[in-house]
C-alpha cells in the first residue's frame, strides 16, 4: 500500500496524540492523532476551515496545542517549537510561498542552510551553488540559479521554496495547499518530486482539498472535518466515499426553498467570458432580479478576484460585465455604484470600517452626496438617514456618533450593510458576509437580504461558508481553479453536489436541477 | 503625589461601582480618561501656551509692548496658511513637503507677474501656480498610487530649482506698494492685516474640513483608504483635491511672505514646510490621518512662534533655539501616542 512493499513495518518518524487547539470561539483541531510514517505520502483532506493547516502548523511547531502531544521519534516533545521541528528536520512548503524576492535562486535555496557551507567562517559559495544547481534539475529545471527570485513567475516561485525545503534533507516534509499556484505540468513534476522523496524514506504529510490529487500522490488519506479526524483510509478510496466523509452526516440546514417559478426576475447583473490572467477563465453566470446568487469555491478558486470585478475594482482582461442590460465600460467602485452595483466587501476590519468615523458617518459615506446640498454637510438630513437606515438594519449599540469600532463585529456588519443597501441599487454583492457575526445577527442579515430580493433587487454573495450558501443561497454557482464548474438550484443545491463541484469539478455545467 | 490621587480615584471608583467583578477595567478607564483630558489637545496646547506667554512676560516685560505682539502675530500668519496646507493633506492619509518651497515659488511668480501687469493678475497666477503643483502633486499620488513623502519630496526640489533658474537666484524687487503695504505694516484695529488674512483662511479651512462633503472624505481617506474606496467614494478625485487646496494655500503663503519682506526670495521658504509639519503634530493631528481639526493646527503654530520669539526677547542663541523646537516635537508625538492608546 505504501509502495515499500516487504520489509520491517515503517517507523513513525512524527506524531501528534490527542491534540486539541482552540482559537478563541472557533475549535480548530479536537482530539487529533496522526502518524507520519518514513517512506509515505499520508494525505490530509478536507474542505475549508477543516483544521487542516492547523495541523500543518502544530506539526512545524508554529501553533502550540492546547492540549496533547505532539511526538518526535516516538518521544514526546515538550514545548515544540520551530526550532525544535528544525532540529527534528521537518520542513513546510506553505500556502503562500516564503521566498526573498531580491535574492538569487542559489541564495533562497541556501537559506538557513549556511552552517553547512561555511568552513572558518567563510561561506563556500561555490559549493552551494553546484548543490543547488544539482538540486534544481530534479525539482524545477528551467529556473536559472543566478537569477533574482522577483523575476520568477508566482508557480516558479513555489518551486523555488519546494527546492528550498528538500535543500535541507527533510525527514518530513509538509506540503500545505502545494499546488494552489501550479499548473497541470508543474504539478506532475511536484508530484514525482514527492515520489522521489518518500522513496528516500521522508515521511510527507500533503494537505489538499483537491480530490483527484488523493490517489494520485497519496498512500494513505485522512478525512478532517470540523478539527476533527472523521476517517483514515487508503488513497485508493473511490472519491464519492472520500466526498461523503468529507460531508459527513450533517445535517441539512434549514433552507427555505423557493418555490420554483418565483424567480422568474429579468437578469440584472450578467458576466459574459470574464477572464484575469492567473484567476478567472471565462467566467459567465447572470443574476436575476428576485434571486439571491450564491458563489462558492474552496482555496484559490478565484472567488476573490471575482468580488472585485463585481465591485470594479479589478478590471477583467477580457470579458464584459453588463449591469440592467446595459455594459459597463469605466473600472472603478465609485462608477459600478453609480452603474447600480453596491458592494460589500469581506474583511471588515481592512476593506469595511472607516475606525476614525463614528457610526452614523460610517452608514452614510457611500450616499453622502446625495445628503449633502452644494457640498456642505447637513447634519439632521446626514443624522435622520443614518438613524433610519440603522433602525431598518436593526443596528444595536451606543449612540449613532460614537465610534464605529465601539459596536461589536455583528453590529459593524449590520451597519456595513446599511451603507450598501442605503444606496438603493438594483444589485449587491456580497464578499463573505456573516464571518465573525453572532448567530443572532447573522439572522438579521440573512433576513434584510431576502426583503430586498423579494422587492425586486438582485443580490450576489461570495462565501467559502458551504453552510451560508445552503441557508441563504436560492441558486449557487461554483468555481473551481477560476472556472465556473457548476451551477445547482432547487434540490440539487446541497452539499454532496457542491463540494464534489468545489474539490474535483466532475460535475457538468448542465447540472441544473428542475423540480 | 499626583500618582497617589489617582491611586484614591481608583479606589473609590471600585467600592462605588455596582460591579465587583472587575475592578481592574473601571479604575483603568477612569485613569485613562483623566489621562486623556489632560492631554486632549483642546485643553492642554490652550493652557501650555498661556503658560509660555505669562512666563515669558514675567521673565522680559518687553514682551508685552504692542509692537512685539505685532509682531508674534505677524510671525504667526505665513505659518498659520502653510499649517493649513499641511493639515488637509495630512488629514487625508497624505503628506506634502512641497509646500515651502511652492510657497516661495508662488511669490516668485507673482511678484515677477506683478511688476508688469499690476496686482490682481500678480496675485491670481501665484494663487495659480500652487494650484498647478498642486494638481502635479495629487495626480501622481492619486493616479499612480506612489507614496507622498516620495513625490512631494521631488517636487520640493523641482519648485526650488524652478524659483532658483526663474530668477537667477535674486530675489525680485520693485512691488507695487498697494501690494506691500497693506501686507507689510498695515494694521486692522491694531491687528496686522496679513493675520486677519491668515486668519480667516484658517476659519475657512476649518469650515471646510468640519462642515462639507469634501471634509468628510478627507476624514475617511485619512481613516481607511481601502475601504472608502469600496464604499463607493470617487478617492483619486478627492485625494487629488487635497493636494491642490494644499498648493492653492502654499501660493497664498508665498504671497504673505512676499508682501511682508516687499520682495519675492526663490529661498524663502527652506525649511518652512518642516515648521508647518511640526505645527501640525504639536497641534495633536495624527501623522497617520483621519483626526484632528483646524484649530489644533493653529495651536501648534502658536505654541512654535510664541516659543521663538521669547527665545529671541531671552537671548537665546538661534542653535539652541533649534534644539528646543526638535524636542518640542518630539514630546508632542509621544504625548499623541499615549492619548491615543
Amino acid at each position: 500500500m505504501n509502495g515499500q512493499g516487504s520489509g520491517p513495518a515503517p517507523q513513525v518518524i512524527a506524531a501528534l496524540r490527542g491534540v486539541h487547539k482552540r482559537f478563541g470561539n472557533t475549535v480548530a483541531l479536537r482530539a487529533v492523532d496522526l502518524e507520519l510514517r518514513a517512506g509515505e505520502v499520508h494525505v490530509l483532506l478536507g474542505e475549508n476551515g477543516a483544521g487542516k493547516s492547523t495541523l500543518g502548523k502544530v506539526l512545524a511547531g508554529i501553533q502550540a496545542p492546547d492540549r496533547g502531544t505532539v511526538e518526535l521519534d516516538q518521544q514526546a516533545v515538550a514545548g515544540h517549537s520551530p526550532g525544535h521541528a528544525r532540529q527534528a528536520r521537518i520542513e513546510v512548503v506553505h500556502q503562500e510561498t516564503t521566498v526573498v524576492p531580491q535574492m538569487t535562486v542559489v541564495d533562497n535555496v541556501t537559506l538557513g542552510s549556511e552552517e553547512a557551507f561555511t568552513r572558518l567562517g567563510i561561506l563556500d559559495r561555490r559549493g552551494m551553488r553546484a548543490a543547488t544547481i544539482e538540486l534544481l534539475a530534479k525539482v524545477a529545471p528551467g529556473i536559472d540559479p543566478d537569477v533574482r527570485v522577483e523575476q520568477l513567475t508566482g508557480s516558479q516561485r513555489h518551486l523555488v521554496a519546494v527546492a528550498k525545503a528538500l535543500f535541507r534533507k527533510p525527514r518530513v516534509l509538509i506540503f500545505d495547499e502545494a499546488t494552489a499556484a501550479l499548473n497541470k505540468q508543474e504539478r506532475s513534476l511536484l508530484f514525482d518530486v514527492i515520489r522521489r522523496a518518500r522513496d528516500e524514506g521522508v515521511a510527507v504529510l500533503y494537505i489538499t482539498h483537491h480530490l483527484d490529487e488523493v490517489s494520485r500522490v497519496g498512500d494513505l488519506v485522512t478525512v478532517m472535518r470540523d478539527g476533527a479526524v472523521v476517517a483514515e483510509c487508503s488513497a485508493d478510496v473511490p472519491e464519492d466515499q472520500l466526498v461523503e466523509h468529507i460531508v459527513g452526516r450533517r445535517v441539512s440546514v434549514g433552507r427555505q426553498p423557493v418555490e420554483f417559478g418565483s424567480v422568474t426576475g429579468a437578469p440584472l447583473l450578467e458576466l459574459r467570458d470574464v477572464c484575469v490572467p492567473g484567476a478567472l477563465r471565462d467566467v459567465s453566470f447572470e443574476a436575476l432580479s428576485g434571486e439571491i446568487l450564491g458563489v462558492y469555491g474552496v482555496g484559490q478558486c478565484g472567488v476573490n478576484e471575482l468580488a472585485e470585478v463585481l465591485a470594479g475594482a479589478l478590471r477583467p482582461d477580457s470579458g464584459e460585465v453588463f449591469v440592467q442590460g446595459r455594459v459597463r465600460s469605466r473600472a472603478g467602485v465609485s462608477a459600478a455604484l453609480k452603474n447600480g452595483v453596491a458592494f460589500l466587501p469581506g474583511e471588515r476590519g481592512r476593506a469595511g470600517i472607516v475606525p476614525t468615523l463614528s457610526i452614523q458617518d460610517n452608514i452614510s459615506l457611500s450616499n453622502l452626496h446625495r445628503l449633502t446640498r452644494w457640498g456642505w454637510l447637513r447634519p439632521k438630513v446626514t443624522g435622520g438617514y443614518a438613524e433610519r437606515e440603522a433602525t431598518r438594519m436593526r443596528v444595536r449599540g451606543g449612540s449613532l456618533r460614537s465610534g464605529i469600532t465601539t459596536l461589536s463585529g455583528g453590529n459593524q456588519q449590520k451597519a456595513l450593510l446599511a451603507r450598501a443597501l442605503g444606496c438603493r441599487t438594483p444589485v449587491l454583492v456580497l464578499k463573505d458576509p456573516t464571518v465573525g457575526v453572532d448567530v443572532g445577527s447573522r439572522a438579521e442579515i440573512y433576513d434584510a437580504l431576502r426583503e430586498n430580493v423579494r422587492q425586486g433587487m438582485s443580490v450576489v454573495f461570495l462565501t467559502a461558508d458551504l453552510a451560508e450558501l445552503l441557508v441563504l443561497a436560492d441558486r449557487a454557482v461554483v468555481l473551481y481553479r477560476g472556472t465556473l464548474a457548476a451551477t445547482f438550484s432547487g434540490t440539487a443545491l446541497n452539499e454532496e453536489n457542491v463540494l464534489e463541484a468545489a474539490l474535483s469539478a466532475t460535475a457538468t455545467l448542465d447540472d441544473e436541477a428542475t423540480s | 503625589m499626583q500618582m497617589q490621587a489617582h491611586v484614591n480615584v481608583d479606589d473609590s471608583a471600585t467600592r462605588a461601582g455596582p460591579e465587583v467583578m472587575s475592578p481592574e477595567p473601571g479604575g483603568g478607564a477612569r485613569l485613562a480618561r483623566v489621562r486623556k483630558l489632560l492631554l486632549s489637545p483642546d485643553l492642554a496646547l490652550p493652557l501650555l501656551v498661556l503658560l509660555l506667554f505669562v512666563a515669558t512676560a514675567l521673565l522680559e516685560p518687553s514682551f508685552l509692548r504692542i509692537s512685539n505682539l505685532q509682531n508674534i502675530l505677524r510671525q504667526m500668519s505665513v505659518l498659520t496658511v502653510l499649517a493649513s496646507a499641511a493639515a488637509i493633506t495630512i488629514i487625508s492619509g497624505g503628506l506634502d513637503l512641497s509646500i515651502g518651497a511652492v510657497a516661495a515659488l508662488s511669490g516668485v511668480v507673482a511678484a515677477t507677474v506683478m511688476v508688469d501687469h499690476g496686482v490682481l493678475l500678480g496675485v491670481l497666477a501665484g494663487l495659480a501656480c500652487g494650484a498647478v503643483v498642486g494638481v502635479v502633486n495629487g495626480g501622481l499620488v492619486a493616479r499612480f498610487d506612489v507614496s507622498p513623502f516620495i513625490v512631494t519630496l521631488g517636487m520640493l526640489s523641482v519648485a526650488s530649482g524652478t524659483a532658483l533658474t526663474v530668477t537667477g537666484g535674486l530675489p525680485v524687487y520693485g512691488l507695487p506698494t498697494s501690494f506691500t503695504n497693506p501686507l507689510g505694516y498695515q494694521k486692522i484695529l491694531g491687528v496686522p492685516i496679513s493675520f486677519v488674512l491668515a486668519f480667516i483662511t484658517l476659519l475657512l479651512v476649518a469650515a471646510l474640513l468640519a462642515y462639507t462633503r469634501f471634509g468628510k472624505y478627507l476624514y475617511a481617506l485619512g481613516g481607511n483608504r481601502t475601504a472608502t474606496t469600496y464604499a463607493g467614494v470617487p478617492v483619486r478625485r478627492y485625494i487629488t483635491a487635497a493636494y491642490v487646496a494644499s498648493g492653492t494655500l502654499a501660493g497664498l503663503a508665498g504671497l504673505l511672505l512676499t508682501g511682508r519682506v516687499a520682495a519675492a526670495q526663490p529661498t524663502a521658504g527652506t525649511g518652512l514646510e518642516l515648521q508647518a509639519i511640526a505645527a501640525v503634530i504639536i497641534g495633536g493631528i495624527a501623522l497617520t490621518g483621519g483626526s484632528g481639526r483646524a484649530r489644533h493646527a493653529f495651536y501648534g503654530v502658536a505654541l512654535l512662534t510664541l516659543l521663538s520669539n521669547s527665545m529671541n526677547l531671552l537671548s537665546v542663541s538661534s542653535n539652541a533655539q533649534l534644539l528646543v523646537t526638535g524636542l518640542t516635537v518630539i514630546v508632542a508625538v509621544v504625548a499623541d501616542r499615549i492619548r491615543r492608546k
